[in-house]
């Protein structure tokens, strides 16, 4: 099968997920004991008229699965509906915190990736020394340390106690964002060539890139090194010593070629999980993304964010699966793209 | 003889330092092989024939393996001694080794060719090229890809030599593509590609069926005969013994028990346990009778025998064997055995051994 015959056939199986997770969420927002109508008139103290107003606007007066449908029809429009929070329709108010997180996650993967994967590889080579016991523990604290704790002991340490790194926010206060042409900041401060905000984008990144990065920088550490290990102790490589290949080749080209197959796998989870999952890193530090905007929501019962917010998660979960799966095949020949 | 043998190896001893103990693998192994020449060595499994050549590889892994003392030399040269950039450039070059099993000895991720090339890359200097060392950078880019372009030809030419027929598209094939066969082929070729002066065979067919085996074999030896190439053949195979090999050693429990001409100790194996191991193949010509078996197996080697390691299955064991590990002696021109009772051994009938047993 040729490559993009492949990644047609897998975007044509987007629609059954899209449809899929539609169903889930819909049904759990509308199962749970809460009124949305009346949230948005005002709370408790909210007229009958114009909860039963919006009522009839949302077509909450109407049986539920007639509601999923005007929600299938609307969503082939692509309108997600309207925020109520925000006022403005769901899909605008994503299209503006979406580069936010966007970019929040690739600074948070280029760090997590090339120490994890720099990180294994000592780990591995030099198994039971002190780098490794380092590597290790660092493992272990990225594994198990709360995200929100993190969080507030870097913002206490390098925004308080030793003041060189901003709090919160994507930019110092009171200064313009650049132009928007990609929506991120770094880039639009570049193709403007304002030295100003870049440099205010890229400080303000720091310390909520490395919160949000740090426990996939764990996971793939220790992918990298028990995969790493077991690749070393292979017949192949065994062989290629034979052959008088220097041990770093024999390391980087023989091994980690190798032993990068079940990370790539980890990363391409890992960069779904935190587009995803930003909801506490943003919310501390105070960045205007998708997670701040998803948490804000759920909390204010405006189910057509929640909704839209899911579905464009689901959409990068499949589409990152895709894009590790064409990874796949240029790493290991015996990988045939839909074979089986 | 007068010249020095191709590779000498006196008293070596390699130990594995693991959780439940040290396990002294090979205790005191010393043999020659000389240049040219096809030598055996059999021993059952774990007698520490894999560990005397990666010994001499120098692939142990270590830890938990050790070289604790003995010298190998190869061309008068101390392998011990030298560091491992020498002996990176002896490995695969002047030294190769195939290893038992095809299946897993090949790099999954890149092509038979390129795994070919990178050994040809390594040790050969591809003169055709122009190869100054240009500080240029595009030149040297230039440069670089002309020989790896050389080096990937001379590799197709290493498939054809083999005997693999469309040399040019198993080239660009990768190992899951290819039969155990092909891949063993394949392994000789990129072994045989720097002409060395040793190869190295652990149980080069074991993994194989019984057809390619003998194909396989076949080719060795033509290849040893245009090139000249010593080979060391590792097996428990004795039918691939009496086949290939000029000189056998027998091995058990990490020490040479018997080594001479092939001939000789197919026809007069006077170590008691390299005649149990030939009284235990089946033979088709002869009327039917039981097969011999050895009684016991092989010791732990982490708490070995004191003495010779063999004593507690031999029937011929005295008091001497319990204390006293025997010297390798000269019983007759090119036959060694270390047994004290040699002698015994040799003029015991059949009969006799039954009374012992």
């Amino acid at each position: 099968m040729k490559t993009w015959e492949y990644i047609v056939r897998r975007l044509i199986l987007l629609i059954p997920v899209i449809i899929g997770v539609t169903i889930i969420t819909f049904t759990v927002s509308h199962v749970i004991p809460a009124d949305p109508a009346r949230a948005f008139a005002g709370g408790p103290k909210a007229q009958p008229e114009a909860i039963a107003h919006i009522r009839a606007e949302l077509h909450l007066d109407e049986p539920l699965w007639k509601q999923y449908f005007f929600y299938l029809n609307d969503l082939i429009h692509l309108n997600l509906g309207k925020s109520y929070l925000e006022n403005r329709p769901v899909l605008e108010s994503l299209r503006d915190y979406f580069p936010a997180t966007f970019e929040l996650t690739m600074v948070a993967m280029l760090i997590a990736v090339p120490l994890g994967i720099i990180g294994g590889i000592i780990s591995a080579i030099k198994q039971n020394k002190i780098s490794d016991h380092f590597s290790r523990i660092i493992a272990i604290v990225g594994y198990s340390l709360p995200i929100f704790w993190l969080a507030l002991m870097l913002q206490y340490l390098f925004a308080y106690l030793v003041p060189i790194l901003p709090l919160e926010g994507r930019l110092s206060v009171g200064m313009v964002p650049p132009t928007t042409i990609t929506g991120f900041y770094v880039i639009d401060s570049i193709l403007t060539g304002n030295v100003a905000t870049l440099s205010s984008s890229l400080l303000h990144l720091i310390l909520p890139a490395f919160t949000l990065g740090f426990s996939t920088l764990a996971i793939i550490l220790r992918m990298t090194r028990s995969s790493m290990l077991e690749v070393m102790s292979a017949d192949y490589i065994r062989t290629a010593r034979a052959k008088g290949v220097p041990e770093r080749k024999v390391i980087y080209q023989h091994g980690l070629r190798n032993a990068l197959i079940p990370t790539l796998t980890v990363i391409g989870l890992q960069f779904g999980a935190l587009l995803s999952g930003a909801v506490l890193t943003e919310t501390i530090f105070n960045w205007p993304g998708m997670g701040r905007f998803a948490a804000n929501a759920v909390l204010g019962l405006d189910f057509n964010s929640v909704m839209g917010f899911t579905l464009i998660v689901a959409i990068i979960y499949v589409i990152a699966n895709l894009i590790v799966d064409l990874l796949y095949a240029m790493v290991d020949p015996r990988v045939k793209l839909g074979g089986g | 003889m007068t010249e020095t043998p191709l590779l000498s190896i006196r008293d070596l001893k390699t130990y594995f330092y693991t959780y439940e103990g040290v396990v002294k693998a090979l205790e005191a192994t010393s043999f020659d092989i000389w240049k040219g020449e096809t030598f055996g060595l059999i021993g059952e499994t774990g007698c520490g024939k894999s560990v005397t050549a990666l010994s001499v590889m120098q692939l142990i892994p270590q830890p938990p393996g050790r070289i604790m003392s003995g010298s190998i030399l190869f061309n008068g040269v101390d392998l011990l001694k030298e560091p491992e950039k020498t002996l990176q450039q002896l490995r695969g070059c002047a030294i190769s080794m195939i290893f038992q099993e095809p299946m897993t000895a090949l790099n999954p991720v890149y092509n038979i060719g390129r795994q070919i090339a990178e050994v040809i890359l390594l040790h050969k200097d591809l003169t055709e090229v122009p190869q100054k060392n240009t500080r240029n950078p595009i030149t040297h880019r230039r440069i670089q890809r002309a020989r790896k372009k050389r080096a990937f030809e001379k590799a197709i030419e290493a498939l054809d030599m083999v005997k693999i027929s469309d040399p040019k598209k198993v080239a660009r094939q990768y190992p899951h593509e290819l039969s155990g066969g092909m891949r063993q082929r394949a392994m000789i070729a990129m072994m045989l590609a720097c002409d060395p002066d040793l190869l190295i065979a652990d149980e080069p067919t074991t993994a194989l069926d019984v057809t390619v085996q003998a194909q396989i074999l076949d080719l060795m030896k033509e290849l040893q005969h245009r090139k000249g190439t010593a080979i060391w053949l590792i097996t428990h195979n004795l039918g691939v013994i009496a086949e290939m090999c000029d000189r056998v050693g027998v091995m058990y429990a990490g020490y040479i028990v018997e080594i001479g001409k092939t001939e000789k100790i197919f026809e007069n194996p006077d170590h008691p346990y390299t005649r149990g191991l030939l009284r235990s193949i089946p033979l088709i010509m002869e009327e039917r009778q039981r097969l011999e078996i050895i009684p016991g197996s092989v010791p732990n080697l982490i708490t070995p025998p004191e003495g010779c390691r063999f004593h507690p299955r031999c029937k011929y064991q005295m008091d001497i064997c319990k204390t006293c590990a025997p010297p390798l002696v000269e019983v007759e021109p090119d036959h060694c055995v270390a047994c004290h009772r040699f002698a015994d051994v040799k003029y015991s009938v059949v009969g006799e051994e039954e009374k012992h047993g």
